[in-house]
């Protein structure tokens, strides 16, 4: 007793001060619990402690008169009475405390603010904190948090395949949950393959895609690449399956069945909460307008509990062979579906991690290759070079320069019908959308003639005879038009649908600077307006789909490749000029001298201009400040084809705004600090990394974009090029573009098998070729000016009253094939058109005499089927870093038996580069690698735009 | 300008709390009670139910801090960018408060419609699993660990996919 007396006596002493560092949790800090009328520093009542005192003096202070002191007295209580015990004795209270400052926030907070915080962590993060409990696990395994993570990583779904998958799903179950499940399971990678929509046939079955494995061939000097000895999936499929079904209660399936969190479904739906404590409900504190969610989702939550069976008893003895299973399976459990949704639902998670795999796949350069002709059908294949490819879904139509068109299915390798006949030149380009609105094939060829063809059907729809004054180089399609553009200079616009003046696309004509529209096109702006008043009748100048609307003739040099962007056109050149037009007016809104020599190649996503040029250099630009963002150096020769995919972050222009702005400012701070050295002449600075956002490496101040042209570390640009590789370039952690890989066309040509005509042919047609073209461009360059005027009075349409309406062809397949070994007189270079000052960029002369020697070689020894498959692969290529010099692309090239393998095009999507060249086989890297479950997951991936 | 507006506050242990309108309005659910109700809601203290005074209290400091922030017009756009935990100096001393506190500010956010305040909190407890192993974060949060070894080990394994590069 005389102890507590000395206590209190204590406490009755004024300036007492609370010492709270008992309180150890690592977020807490005194300092900002000082506002006023909070928790501030008491002055004690010696009052209240007095009385107390004097009644625990008096042997009589109940604990009831110790709770009705205030919150701040009882805790001044507390400490006295805490220091009055020896360290060890505090610890221990302090560890029985410890609860108390550490709450789990799972049992606190509701899912969605849950999945709010997790939405801030990495997918590596998560899958640390996915380690912590059950509980944990279940959430961060939450569908729809991966669904989010995946958009926010800047790659993009195929929503409308995935609504398609979840409807077909959803007609093939009962609607019951548990059903689904087991469904679901039981179906495994089977799903989708009956009883779906014809259009979904176009998606790569499991099943099939197993076939497709027997017809892959590894590579052999690749040693990272997986090559798996293919035994017969098939036998081994429906064994796994089996074992799927009856182990149901595998690890991760059992997470996800116990109460995985719903997918699409409000977060706050039934079955998505976890146990809450008492102590804490949520109901206290979220009451109002959430009480009633709450408690309606705790209610349902009890009842999943009951339904589901106790995942946390104790396993059952065969528990050591479930894990034995379940890692056999682990990779291979088909885990598509969400479990948690009283609908078939997709599982991010699953989906997410299958898009990571490739993505890996990728940047480690494992990969299968493919080839069109299948090899047991080399009959299939064109008959020489295939200048253009497209594919999509499942589909993929090419064109040689056999005059021919073909459609290829992918999945079996074969054509899907006889070829296309119907142009008298090489096929140069093509466009193709199979889907049963458009239902069309669109071709450009040397003979000058663009070709309409039904795709599902093979036959020809319409030609549009001289389309061209010169080979139709390239064409493009959208829903609105059609543009095509030429070695004539000329870029011409056609509409795909009648239109009427006033009608939204009807050409605008009388701009000044605007594209040169034929004489039936009507000047809206010189009707008046009593005409358009009155009911003037605009019936009988309806134009007919396919009319020629405009031409575009501000090029001085062939227009070598075009891009629809909504209303902009994006032109590139010989001239070695890129253009952005306005589709409507034709007007040129602008103009950048791009390259040393002409662009062969380009792609405008909206947000920045790809080209790539016989200066051997891919550019990245900016189109507002028209300013060259980055420099791609890799190829050693004309970049002949490019395709890029920035994976552009959710949001849109802003963000690559704010962060180009992060990087201008910087470059300002450097800039005033002096550490920027004096800007070169020109703007042209000395090789810098590409991307870098480091102040001395910034290309153009001011540029709208970041460096690299934006977009996630996911962003990838893939190019090929005469120097007979194609190279995949990816971002480092800082924004730089590098080389991924190299891959080189030759080795996948020679590992496709033997060349499909004798290699001398191959080599006449392009010696006989490429002096033919040099004299066609030194014979048709004019200076700029002159050729506006030849252009703008040469134009046939012009002075025609009439519409040009094309002529219409209804021979279908009839026209015969024409000889195939001629050399056509217009045949141009695989299509590009360089202006004759670049002229032969392609082969420089030392490379050129090497090639004439291996030409004679061959010429003497055209036996090259009879080379051994064996022979000795080249090394993998040296990582190059990409400030290499230039250097002969193939060392090998002098070896007899190479293939020729200049690239002419290619393209990829989320999993494949599909590839053409010089070469009649058409070969591919499927960078899935035979893994079935991201073959499976391909199907919902959007390819790149 | 006349004086600022005062509205009151009632917690949930009722005591009644003055605040600037401008400062209340800040939360989005007192705002649309405002707009809907009008004037005549000045001249009553608003109950809260949700929130006790210590809370409220903490709640209202960081809206008079925060009171001359532009408004989040349009957060799809910052929502849907790459996320980022960084937060602001004030913001982050604010937050050094203990966990139940932390969690009942973000509780309370919520049910008041702050988002930034929302965000703030979200991104201190995404912070506190930044970087810590499984059990690390067990400790900070108190969790049980449920799982066996075995489980322990398949979950690492299949995990391993995610590591960053």
């Amino acid at each position: 007793m005389a102890s507590y007396e000395a206590l209190f006596s204590q406490l009755t002493t004024p300036n007492l001060k609370m010492d709270p560092s008992y309180k150890v949790d690592e977020g807490y800090s005194e300092d900002t619990r000082s506002q006023d009328g909070f928790e501030s520093p008491m002055s004690i009542e010696p009052g209240s402690y007095g009385a107390l005192a004097s009644q625990m003096g008096s042997g009589s202070v109940l604990l009831s008169d110790l709770m009705a002191l205030s919150e701040t007295e009882r805790s001044e209580f507390a400490y006295k009475i805490l220091r009055t015990l020896r360290v060890s004795s505090i610890a221990s209270v302090v560890d029985r405390l410890w609860p108390c400052f550490h709450k789990d926030p799972i049992q606190i907070l509701p899912p969605e603010i849950m999945s709010q915080i997790f939405s801030y962590l990495t997918p590596s993060m998560l899958l640390e904190a996915s380690r912590a409990s059950k509980t944990w696990r279940e959430r961060v395994l939450d569908s729809r948090l991966w669904k989010h993570k995946f958009r926010t990583e800047g790659w993009s779904l195929d929503m409308e395949e995935i609504e398609r998958y979840e409807q077909t799903r959803g007609a093939s179950g009962s609607g019951s949950r548990l059903s689904l499940v087991a469904q679901g399971k039981q179906r495994g990678p089977g799903i989708g393959k009956g009883g779906m929509p014809a259009r979904l046939n176009s998606i790569r079955s499991p099943q099939s895609a197993r076939m497709r494995h027997k017809t892959y061939w590894p590579r052999p000097e690749q040693s990272r690449t997986r090559i798996k000895v293919e035994e017969d999936p098939g036998e081994t499929r429906p064994n796994l399956e089996g074992c799927e079904t009856t182990l149901g209660n595998s690890r991760e399936g059992e997470s996800e069945d116990q109460q995985a969190p719903g997918d699409d479904h409000d977060m706050r739906d039934a079955g998505t909460l976890s146990p809450v404590s008492d102590a804490q409900s949520p109901s206290e504190s979220c009451e109002g307008r959430r009480v009633s969610e709450f408690l309606q989702a705790k209610e349902a939550q009890l009842r999943s509990e009951k339904l589901m069976p106790d995942t946390q008893q104790p396993k059952t003895p065969d528990k050591q062979c479930n894990i034995k299973a379940e890692r056999a399976l682990s990779e291979k459990q088909p885990l598509l579906l969400s479990p948690s949704s009283d609908r078939p639902r997709l599982n991010y998670h699953h989906v997410f991690k299958q898009k990571r795999k490739l993505e890996d796949n990728w940047n480690n350069g494992q990969y299968r290759c493919f080839q069109l002709p299948h090899r047991k059908h080399p009959e299939d294949a064109h008959t020489e070079c295939v200048y253009t490819i497209q594919y999509s879904g499942q589909y993929l139509v090419s064109g040689s320069r056999d005059r021919t068109l073909r459609i290829w299915d992918l999945d079996t390798e074969r054509l899907v019908r006889e070829p296309l006949h119907g142009h008298t030149g090489s096929v140069l380009c093509l466009q193709f959308d199979h889907s049963q609105e458009e239902d069309i094939i669109i071709s450009g060829s040397s003979d000058t003639h663009v070709i309409l063809w039904r795709f599902s059907t093979g036959r020809m729809i319409k030609q549009l005879t001289n389309a061209h004054r010169e080979s139709v180089l390239n064409l493009k399609f959208d829903k609105r038009f059609l543009v095509t553009c030429s070695k004539d200079k000329t870029i011409k616009i056609w509409n795909r649908h009648e239109l009427r003046p006033g009608d939204r696309n009807y050409p605008v004509k009388g701009v000044s600077g605007g594209g040169q529209c034929p004489a039936y096109i009507i000047d809206m702006h010189s009707i008046g307006s009593s005409l358009r008043n009155e009911q003037f009748s605009f019936s009988d100048v309806v134009l007919e789909p396919y009319t020629h609307l405009m031409t575009l003739d501000l090029h001085g040099a062939a227009v070598n490749a075009i891009q629809i962007y909504k209303d902009e056109l994006v032109s590139a050149s010989g001239d070695r000029n890129l253009r952005v037009w306005n589709i409507h007016t034709g007007e040129c809104a602008t103009k950048i001298e791009a390259h040393k020599k002409g662009i062969a190649c380009v792609q405008y996503d909206g947000k920045r201009i790809v080209s790539g040029s016989s200066d051997n250099n891919i550019c990245i630009w900016d189109p507002i400040t028209k300013t060259e963002v980055a420099r791609l150096e890799g190829h050693s020769r004309l970049v002949r084809t490019i395709q890029a995919a920035f994976a552009d972050y959710p949001g849109g222009r802003n963000g690559l705004g704010a962060e180009a702005d992060v990087v201008n400012r910087q470059w300002k701070a450097a800039s005033i600090a002096g550490l920027i050295p004096a800007p070169t002449s020109a703007g042209r600075q000395p090789r810098v990394v590409p991307g870098s956002r480091k102040p001395r490496d910034i290309r153009s101040v001011g540029a709208k974009i970041p460096p690299s042209g934006g977009g996630s570390k996911w962003g990838r640009i893939v190019s090929g090029s005469y120097d007979e590789t194609i190279i995949i370039w990816k971002k480092t952690a800082d924004d730089e573009w590098v080389i991924g890989h190299r891959l080189r066309q030759e080795e996948a040509l020679r590992a496709a098998g033997p060349p499909l005509i004798p290699r001398s042919d191959l080599q006449n047609q392009t010696d006989a070729n490429t002096r033919i073209n040099q004299t066609l461009t030194q014979h048709d360059y004019v200076p700029n000016q002159v050729n506006i005027q030849q252009a703008t009075q040469a134009q046939p349409t012009t002075s025609q009253p009439q519409p040009q309406t094309a002529q219409v062809t209804n021979q279908g397949n009839q026209n015969p094939a024409p000889p195939s070994n001629q050399p056509h007189p217009l045949f141009g270079n695989g299509g590009y058109q360089a202006t004759p000052i670049d002229w032969p960029p392609p082969l420089a002369p030392p490379f050129t005499q090497q090639r004439q020697q291996q030409q004679q070689q061959q010429q003497q020894q055209p036996q090259q089927n009879t080379q051994p498959p064996t022979q000795p692969q080249h090394p993998p290529p040296p990582p190059q870093p990409h400030h290499a010099p230039p250097r002969p692309p193939h060392p090998a090239a002098a070896q007899v038996g190479q293939p020729n393998a200049r690239v002419f095009k290619l393209q990829f999507d989320a999993r494949r580069i599909i590839c053409c060249s010089q070469d009649p086989k058409i070969v591919g890297w499927d960078f899935a690698n035979g893994d079935e479950e991201i073959i499976e997951c391909s199907r919902f991936f959007a390819a790149p735009q | 300008m006349s004086e600022p507006q005062i509205l009151k506050l009632m917690s949930n242990d009722n005591v009644e709390i003055p605040v600037d309108k401008d400062v209340a309005c800040r939360s989005i659910l007192i705002k649309n009670m405002m707009d809907d109700i009008g004037e005549q809601a000045l001249t009553e203290a608003i109950p809260i139910p949700n929130v006790n005074e210590a809370v409220l209290n903490k709640v209202i400091e960081w809206c008079v801090h925060h009171k001359n922030d532009p408004t989040q017009t349009n957060d799809d756009d910052a929502d849907s960018r790459k996320k980022t935990t960084d937060i602001d100096e004030w913001d982050q001393k604010f937050m050094q408060v203990d966990q139940e506190m932390l969690f009942e500010i973000i509780l309370a956010a919520n049910y008041l419609d702050i988002k930034a305040l929302l965000d703030v909190g979200c991104k201190t407890v995404a912070n506190m699993i930044k970087g810590k192993s499984p059990e690390e974060i067990r400790k900070t949060f108190n969790i049980q660990n449920d799982f066996t070894p075995e489980e322990e080990d398949q979950i690492r394994r299949e995990n391993e996919w995610a590591e960053d590069r």
